[in-house]
């Protein structure tokens, strides 16, 4: 804190205390093992951070505790067992994690669980109606929307996204709106095809 | 995985600020699309263990504006910046160029702020910015300064960022640009989710055949965006001939590789330069 002028730590963290900076777990308030009656597993937590994040995933209120560095898609495949979420390149390239967070796509590889606290995420498990496809799923089984599948959950993700913001896209929409999902297999002549169908059919 | 075992969300810039002081060495985050991949690849850039994530700062994706200028929240992501309509009308450039960052999934996170003070040197929003002459707002828990964005940039990746600083505003001087028209182009290697190849962004004021005022600047084929304000000058006030562009351009191209050096992609890029930015020149200066 040499060069650093004004708040010393324990002042600051006063400050945090009284409410200054109000709303997230503040872990060195805690940090008294024998004073709070601590299992090994809790102290573990505590020291690396763990925090408690509430959202909604595909309508349902989670509440859970997850470490500061796991990723969304992580969460999503690894605790809640949403594993149609894929993970493919990890780095915000291919689309393959494409999730929807408050109405719009985006690539849950690219953010932190933590991030994701207070809000909405929908995956592709979330489209189902009961054991009734959604629209744009049927859409790609009836266009043949795909050849291995792998991207497939991604592709459907960001045309819902698509058609959440252009109900009716025009054709440099859907290309514009598609252009952050990659397939391996080539098959974008059919997933156009797909989309355009279920644009049509959801109309 | 990555080491991070620290993470605040404040609601306020000065509660962002004063953690920020607290904490020294926290890594700020955003939308997370240039911090997360780089966490993951373990990259000397992204070490500290303590984030503080400002996307839940609302008064960083305020855009507020006058006669005289517009004030853009660092914190504003690229989709909220291409939907505001004074952005499309007056800073037809920026959205040009925002438009093609990425993909809608990263447009959707990815913040203006960011691509500023990540400054790569493909960073698509900087050869806009600073042909807009782009001023930015600097915050610390005890005080505020404006830079220039040109000054703003040091080298690839390095900006006069300070430790205990957060890039809050991106201010836009109106007066000066009210008469201009422009260009930015583009070259990835595909259309989607495409790093920059080369960038260039271009403002001019033109009447009955004599340019009055011309701006440019260059991003990703030298080390950091780059305006070329010696160059600009010299072709102020001139009559506009094909003569005239091809020495610009020539200007121009001796600058880039006075600037970047002889690289292995320069064989390639610098007549990919010379040809595009000519026919694109004389598209909109000639006609
Ligand atoms: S896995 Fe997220 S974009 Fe590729
Ligand atoms: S169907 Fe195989 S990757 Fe797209």
């Amino acid at each position: 804190m040499s060069k650093k002028k004004g708040i010393s730590r324990r002042n600051f963290i006063k400050g945090v205390g009284t409410g200054v900076v109000g709303s997230y777990v503040v872990v060195p308030a805690l940090n008294n093992k024998a004073a709070k009656n601590l299992s090994d597993n809790e102290e573990l937590q505590l020291k690396e951070g763990w925090q408690v994040l509430s959202l909604k995933v595909n309508g349902k209120k989670i509440i859970t505790k997850v470490k500061p560095n796991t990723l969304l898609v992580d969460l999503l495949r690894n605790e809640l067992q949403l594993t149609g979420t894929k993970v493919v390149c990890n780095q915000g390239e291919c689309g393959g994690c494409t999730i929807i967070l408050d109405g719009k796509p985006v690539y849950s590889c690219q953010m932190l669980a933590l991030d994701a606290n207070g809000k909405e995420v929908t995956t592709i498990e979330g489209l189902l109606l009961g054991e009734e496809l959604h629209p744009l799923q049927q859409a790609f089984v009836d266009e043949d929307g795909l050849q291995c599948g792998f991207c497939t959950p991604g592709q459907i993700m960001a045309a819902y996204g698509l058609l959440l913001k252009y109900p009716d896209p025009t054709d440099e929409q859907i290309l514009n709106g598609m252009s952050g999902n990659l397939c391996r297999c080539a098959a974008y002549p059919k997933i156009i095809k797909s989309v355009k169908a279920a644009a049509s059919r959801i109309k | 995985m990555y080491k991070i075992n620290k993470y605040y969300k404040p609601k306020t810039i000065s509660e962002a600020a004063q953690l920020l002081q607290e904490f020294g060495e926290a890594q700020i985050i955003a939308g997370g699309t240039d911090s997360i991949p780089g966490y993951h690849h373990s990259s000397r850039r992204f070490q500290a263990d303590t984030l503080i994530d400002i996307g839940a700062i609302a008064e960083l994706r305020e855009m507020i504006s006058n006669d005289s200028e517009i004030m853009i929240g660092a914190g504003t992501s690229f989709s909220d910046l291409l939907s505001n309509e004074l952005v499309r009308k007056k800073l037809g450039i920026l959205a040009d160029a925002v438009s093609q960052i990425g993909s809608v999934q990263i447009r959707n996170r990815a913040t203006i702020g960011g691509n500023i003070s990540n400054n790569a040197p493909c960073a698509d929003s900087v050869p806009p910015l600073l042909a807009l002459g782009a001023k930015l707002e600097l915050t610390s828990w005890d005080s505020k300064r404006i830079v220039e964005l040109s000054d703003f940039l040091k080298d690839a990746y390095n900006t006069d960022l300070r430790k205990n600083e957060i890039l809050t505003k991106i201010i836009i001087d109106l007066s000066h640009i009210q008469n201009l028209k422009g260009f930015f182009y583009k070259l990835g290697r595909r259309r989607g989710v495409a790093v920059s190849r080369l960038t260039f962004a271009c403002l001019y004021d033109k009447s009955n055949g004599i340019l009055h005022e011309l701006r440019f600047a260059v991003g990703a084929i030298t080390p950091i965006g780059k305006r070329f304000r010696e160059i600009e000058e010299i072709y102020q006030n001139k009559k506009i001939t094909s003569e005239m562009i091809e020495s610009l351009i020539k200007m121009l191209a001796d600058k880039v590789l006075e600037i970047s050096g002889l690289r292995w992609s320069t064989l390639y890029k610098l007549p990919v330069l010379t040809e595009n930015i000519s026919h694109h020149l004389k598209k909109h200066l000639l006609e």
